[in-house]
C-alpha cells in the first residue's frame, strides 16, 4: 500500500488521471472536484487537469488566481527574446513558466510523487496536473470552515485573556505569535499518521529552550507509527514517559496566553490540528494547581489562592479516607463532643461505614458524569436532583448519615476547585485507594499509602524532568513580578534570566 | 549521577536515620543505662565521636572515589572485600528485622491489638517492596520533604507542652555515678551509629568537596535531636518509672511522651498525629537500608538489573520479622546485639580499614615517588 501511493507522478496525462480515479474513486467521491482544460502556449496546447476538495478550497482564489491566468491571459505578448517558439519547446522550461509566469498564487509546491500530491489535497491544496510534466503544482487554497475565537470554557479568568484556542492549527500558532512577537519563535511542523496525516506544530523559544528538550519532543513526535490521530489526547498518551502514570505528564491548556507563557519559560508547545488543546513539556505536578488567573494578580493574592488549591488537593485526595480511619480506629483522637455527635448521626445507618462511603462517592460521580454528558439546559435538574437526593432524601430515609454529606462535599468542593480537569481524574483514583487503606489499617495505612504515593510521584518523570522535585515544590509560590530574575534551573534553558536585577529602572532613576 | 547526593538530600538520609532510631524508642536504652546522667554522657560520646568524625573525614579526602567496601578491596583484595560487605549485609538485615519489627510492635499494641500480625505486616511490607523497586532516588528525594516535618515531629515532643515538665527528674545530673556515665555509658556510642554512613557517603556524593560539611552538619542536626528526645524523656518522666517501663516491655517511651503532650482541648490525644507522621521516617529508613543492602549486593556481585533484588531482600525482612516472635527477642536485638555489633562496626572494623587503607595508600604513594626519582 504505501510502496503503491509512492508511485511517481507519470508524464501522460490520461496515466495520471486514470491513477486519480482510481485512488481518489472519482466515481463516487462527491467533494472531490476535478476540471479539465487545456492551456495554451505560444500556438501549443496541453492537456491540463485542476483537481480539489471541495469545502476545503477557496473557489474564489482557485478561478481568479488558478484557471484564468491559465486559461485566458496564457496568449501573452511576451517581449520577443521571452517569446516560446514552438521548435524550442523542448528547451523550454513548461513547470518553471507555469509556476513563475502564470500561476498567481502564493504558495506555491511542487510534488513529484502521489502521496505526496495526495497530503496536500487534502489538506487544502489545490493539484495542477499538465500533459508532459511529470510533477503535480500544488498551490494553496484552503480555506477551512473555522469557528470564531471563543472565550475559554475550561479554563476561566475574571481577569486577563479571553481568548481561546480553536480547532485550527494555523489560527492557534498564529495567536501564539502575534503574542511572542519575536523572530526567535520556532514552529515548526510535523505529521503523525499514516492514513490522518495529521499536521502537529512543535512551538519553541529557539534562544530560550533546552535543545535536548526540543530533540526529545522531536525525536518522540517523529517516531509514531500509527494509522491515525485526530485528537491532542492521544498524542499526549503516545508520547509520555510512565505509561501506566494515571497522573497527566503534559499540560493541556486551551489559552494562547498561558502557552505564550510557558513558552517563554523554557518549555515546548505541542499543537494538533483539529484539537482546541495545547500540550506543554515538560510538565511538573504543581503546574497542575496552577491557574491561569495568578500571575493577573498580586503575589500575596496569587499565593494565597495557591496554598488553597494546595489544601483542596489534599482534601480532595485524602479528606474521606481520613475520616473513615478516625471514626474505625482512632476515635480517641476527636474530641468526645464531636465522637458522640458522629456516632448518634452514624446511630441508626444499616450500613458499614465502607459501603455508606462508596454508595456516596457513586452517587456523586452518576452525578457528575450526568451533569457533563447532558444538554446545559438539563444540567440544573441534574444538579437539583443530586443535591435533593444526597442531601435530603438519603439523610432521612438513613442511609447516610448527615456527616459523611458533609464529608463527600468538603471533597467535591475541594475537587472541582483544581484549575486542571484531567489532573483532578487522578485525585478520583487515589481517594479510593485512601478510602480502603484507611478502613483496613487506619491512619497507619494511610500514612503508607501517601509514602508509596510519594515514591511514585518521585518516580515520574515528564520529558527527563522529574514530574515533582523539592526545587518545584520552592518554585510552587509565586515572587512579586519584578524579583523574577531566573528562570527555572530545572529547565536547564540557554537563557537562565529573565529579567535584570533591577526590573524597574524607573524606581533608580527617580533617585 | 541520578543518584548522586547533594548536601541536603545527604543530610535528610542521615538525620531520618535517626529520627527513625528515636521512634524506636533507643534513647530510652541510653537513659536505661546512665538514668539522669545521660545528657553528660551523651555530650561527652559527642566529644568522641567528633573526635573519630574529623579523622574520617580528613581520611577519605584520599578516597573520593571509594567507600569503606572499596578500600577493603584495596588492603585485603576480593576476600576481604566479600567479609566486610558480608558483614555490612547482616547488620543491615538486622537492623531492618529490629526496625520492622519494634513498629509494628508499636503499632499493634495501639491500634491493632485483635489483628492478626501478618494481616499489619503485609501493608507495611508492600509499602517497602513498592518503594524499593522504585529506587534510591525516589527515595532520596522524598527525603528532603518529608525531613521538615520530621523534625518539628521531634521538636514538639520537647516544645509541645512545658507544663507536664519536672526539672527534677534531670538531677543528678551526672547520673548514677561518675563510672556509670563515663565507663559503663561508653556504650551507648551507638546512637551515633548513624556515622556508619559517613563510610559509604563520598563515592556517592555529586560534590566531593561537600563532605566534610555534611558529616558535621548532620552530626550536629542528629546529635540536636537526641539531646532532645532525651531531655523529653528524662523532663517527662522520672528515670525509676522509664526503667520498669522498659523491664515491662509494653510501651514506648516516645510514645508516653507524645500523650502527654496536649495540643488544645480539640487535640487532646495527639499520639495518633504522631504515629502517622512517624510512619515515614520508619518507612524511610527501611526503604534505605534495603537500599542500601541492595547496594553491597551489586558491588560483590554487579547484577544487571537491581531493582530485581528488592523482592529477595524484602522477603529475608517478612521472613526475619515472622522469626522473630516475642518481645523480648526485639529487645535482645536491639540492646544487646545491634547495640554491639553498631559499636563493632562504626567506630571498630570500618575504622580500622580505613586507618590501614590510608597507610597503603600513603606507602604507595611513597613507593611510586621513589620510583621516580630512581
Amino acid at each position: 500500500m504505501g510502496s503503491e501511493n509512492k508511485a511517481k507522478i507519470f508524464e501522460q496525462f490520461d496515466k495520471n488521471f486514470e491513477y486519480l480515479k482510481v485512488k481518489y474513486n472519482l466515481l463516487i467521491n462527491s467533494d472531490i472536484i476535478t476540471r479539465e482544460f487545456e492551456i495554451l502556449i505560444a500556438g501549443k496546447s496541453f492537456k491540463a487537469l485542476l483537481i480539489f476538495v471541495d469545502g476545503m478550497t477557496n473557489s474564489e482564489s482557485i478561478n481568479n488566481n488558478i484557471l484564468a491566468p491559465l486559461m485566458l491571459k496564457n496568449s501573452i505578448k511576451m517581449t520577443p527574446s521571452k517569446q516560446v517558439k514552438l521548435n524550442n519547446v523542448q528547451k523550454f522550461n513548461l513547470q518553471d513558466f507555469l509556476v513563475n509566469k502564470l500561476i498567481s498564487q502564493n504558495v506555491v509546491e511542487i510534488s513529484k510523487d502521489f502521496e505526496d500530491c495526495f497530503g496536500k489535497i487534502n489538506s487544502g491544496f489545490t493539484a495542477l496536473f499538465v500533459d508532459t510534466l511529470d510533477v503535480a503544482i500544488c498551490m494553496e487554497t484552503k480555506k477551512l470552515p473555522v469557528r470564531s475565537i471563543p472565550a475559554s470554557q475550561s479554563e476561566t479568568v475574571v481577569r486577563g485573556p479571553q481568548a481561546a484556542f480553536i480547532e485550527s492549527l494555523r489560527s492557534n500558532t498564529s495567536q501564539i505569535r502575534k503574542i511572542i512577537n519575536n523572530e526567535n519563535l520556532i514552529i515548526e511542523n510535523t505529521k503523525v499518521g499514516k492514513i490522518t496525516k495529521t499536521n502537529v506544530s512543535i512551538c519553541y523559544m529557539k534562544n530560550i529552550t533546552n535543545d535536548d528538550l526540543v530533540s526529545e519532543v522531536k525525536f518522540r513526535l517523529n517516531n509514531l507509527k500509527l494509522d491515525s490521530i485526530t485528537s491532542s489526547g492521544e498524542i499526549e498518551n503516545l508520547i509520555k514517559d510512565n505509561l501506566n502514570n494515571v497522573y497527566p505528564e503534559l499540560l493541556a491548556t486551551e489559552r494562547p496566553d498561558k502557552t505564550s507563557n510557558l513558552i517563554l519559560a523554557g518549555r515546548v508547545a505541542i499543537l494538533v490540528d483539529g484539537s482546541p488543546f495545547a500540550l506543554i513539556v515538560p510538565a511538573f505536578m504543581l503546574d497542575f494547581l496552577v491557574s491561569p488567573e495568578d500571575i493577573n494578580l498580586n503575589s500575596a493574592f496569587a499565593n494565597f489562592l495557591k496554598l488553597i488549591r494546595g489544601i483542596a488537593y489534599f482534601i480532595a485526595v485524602l479528606l474521606p479516607g481520613i475520616y473513615i480511619s478516625v471514626t474505625t480506629f482512632h476515635d480517641e483522637f476527636l474530641p468526645t463532643e464531636l465522637l458522640l455527635a458522629i456516632s448518634s448521626a452514624r446511630e441508626k445507618i444499616p450500613f458499614p461505614i465502607i459501603l455508606e462511603i462508596f454508595l456516596m462517592e457513586l452517587s456523586f460521580e452518576l452525578i457528575r458524569e450526568a451533569g457533563i454528558r447532558v444538554p446545559s439546559a438539563f444540567g440544573q435538574t441534574i444538579g437539583i436532583v443530586g443535591a435533593l437526593i444526597l442531601g435530603e432524601a438519603a439523610v432521612s430515609a438513613n442511609i447516610v448519615s448527615p456527616i459523611l454529606v458533609i464529608i463527600i462535599s468538603i471533597t467535591a468542593i475541594s475537587e472541582f476547585s483544581l484549575p486542571d480537569y484531567s489532573f483532578s481524574f487522578s485525585t478520583r483514583i487515589f481517594r479510593v485507594i485512601y478510602i480502603i487503606l484507611g478502613y483496613l489499617f487506619g491512619l497507619f495505612g494511610i500514612s503508607c499509602g501517601i509514602f508509596a504515593h510519594l515514591i511514585l510521584l518521585f518516580s515520574y518523570n515528564s520529558f527527563g524532568v522529574p514530574f515533582l522535585s523539592y526545587t518545584s515544590f520552592k518554585s510552587y509560590f509565586v515572587k512579586p513580578i519584578w524579583q523574577n530574575e531566573k528562570r527555572s534551573e530545572i529547565l536547564d534553558t540557554k537563557r537562565p534570566l529573565e529579567e535584570p536585577h533591577i526590573s524597574m529602572k524607573w524606581r533608580n532613576n527617580e533617585k | 549521577m541520578k543518584n548522586k547526593l547533594t548536601v541536603f538530600e545527604a543530610i535528610s538520609i542521615i538525620t531520618i536515620i535517626t529520627i527513625s532510631q528515636i521512634v524506636l524508642d533507643f534513647p530510652e536504652y541510653l537513659v536505661d543505662l546512665t538514668g539522669t546522667g545521660t545528657l553528660i554522657n551523651l555530650i561527652f560520646l559527642a566529644v568522641i565521636s567528633l573526635i573519630f568524625c574529623f579523622i574520617i573525614s580528613n581520611i577519605f579526602k584520599n578516597f573520593s572515589n571509594h567507600d569503606i567496601i572499596d578500600i577493603s578491596e584495596i588492603i585485603g583484595g576480593k576476600i576481604l572485600k566479600f567479609i566486610i560487605s558480608v558483614i555490612f549485609i547482616i547488620f543491615l538485615f538486622l537492623l531492618a528485622i529490629s526496625g520492622v519489627s519494634n513498629f509494628l510492635f508499636l503499632i499493634r499494641n495501639i491500634f491493632f491489638q485483635n489483628t492478626n500480625k501478618l494481616f499489619v505486616l503485609s501493608i507495611f511490607m508492600v509499602t517497602l517492596l513498592f518503594s524499593a523497586t522504585k529506587g534510591f532516588y525516589s527515595l532520596k528525594k522524598l527525603d528532603t520533604v518529608i525531613i521538615g516535618i520530621l523534625g518539628l515531629s521531634i521538636f514538639a515532643l520537647f516544645f509541645g507542652d512545658n507544663g507536664n515538665f519536672n526539672s527534677n527528674n534531670l538531677v543528678p545530673v551526672f547520673g548514677y555515678n561518675y563510672e556509670t556515665t563515663f565507663k559503663t555509658g561508653l556504650l551507648n556510642i551507638f546512637i551515633f551509629n548513624f556515622m556508619l554512613i559517613y563510610f559509604f557517603l563520598m563515592p556517592n556524593l555529586s560534590k566531593k568537596n561537600d563532605y566534610k560539611k555534611i558529616v558535621f552538619s548532620s552530626f550536629g542536626i542528629n546529635l540536636a535531636l537526641l539531646l532532645i528526645s532525651v531531655t523529653s524523656i528524662l523532663l517527662y518522666y522520672p528515670t525509676s518509672i522509664t526503667h520498669s517501663l522498659t523491664n515491662i516491655n509494653t510501651m514506648n517511651t516516645i510514645l508516653l511522651v507524645t500523650r502527654r503532650i496536649q495540643i488544645s482541648s480539640f487535640l487532646s490525644q495527639t499520639d495518633s498525629i504522631f504515629i502517622f507522621i512517624w510512619s515515614f521516617a520508619i518507612l524511610s529508613y527501611i526503604c534505605f537500608l534495603i537500599n542500601s543492602i541492595i547496594y553491597i549486593l551489586n558491588k560483590l556481585f554487579n547484577f544487571k538489573n537491581k531493582s530485581k533484588l528488592s523482592f529477595p531482600v524484602v522477603l529475608a525482612i517478612l521472613i526475619g520479622v515472622l522469626l522473630i516472635d516475642r518481645i523480648i527477642n526485639i529487645e535482645f536485638l536491639e540492646n544487646i546485639v545491634l547495640k554491639y555489633f553498631s559499636i563493632f562496626l562504626t567506630f571498630g572494623i570500618s575504622f580500622i580499614i580505613l586507618i590501614l587503607g590510608y597507610f597503603k595508600n600513603k606507602k604507595k604513594g611513597l613507593n611510586n615517588a621513589k620510583k621516580a626519582v630512581k
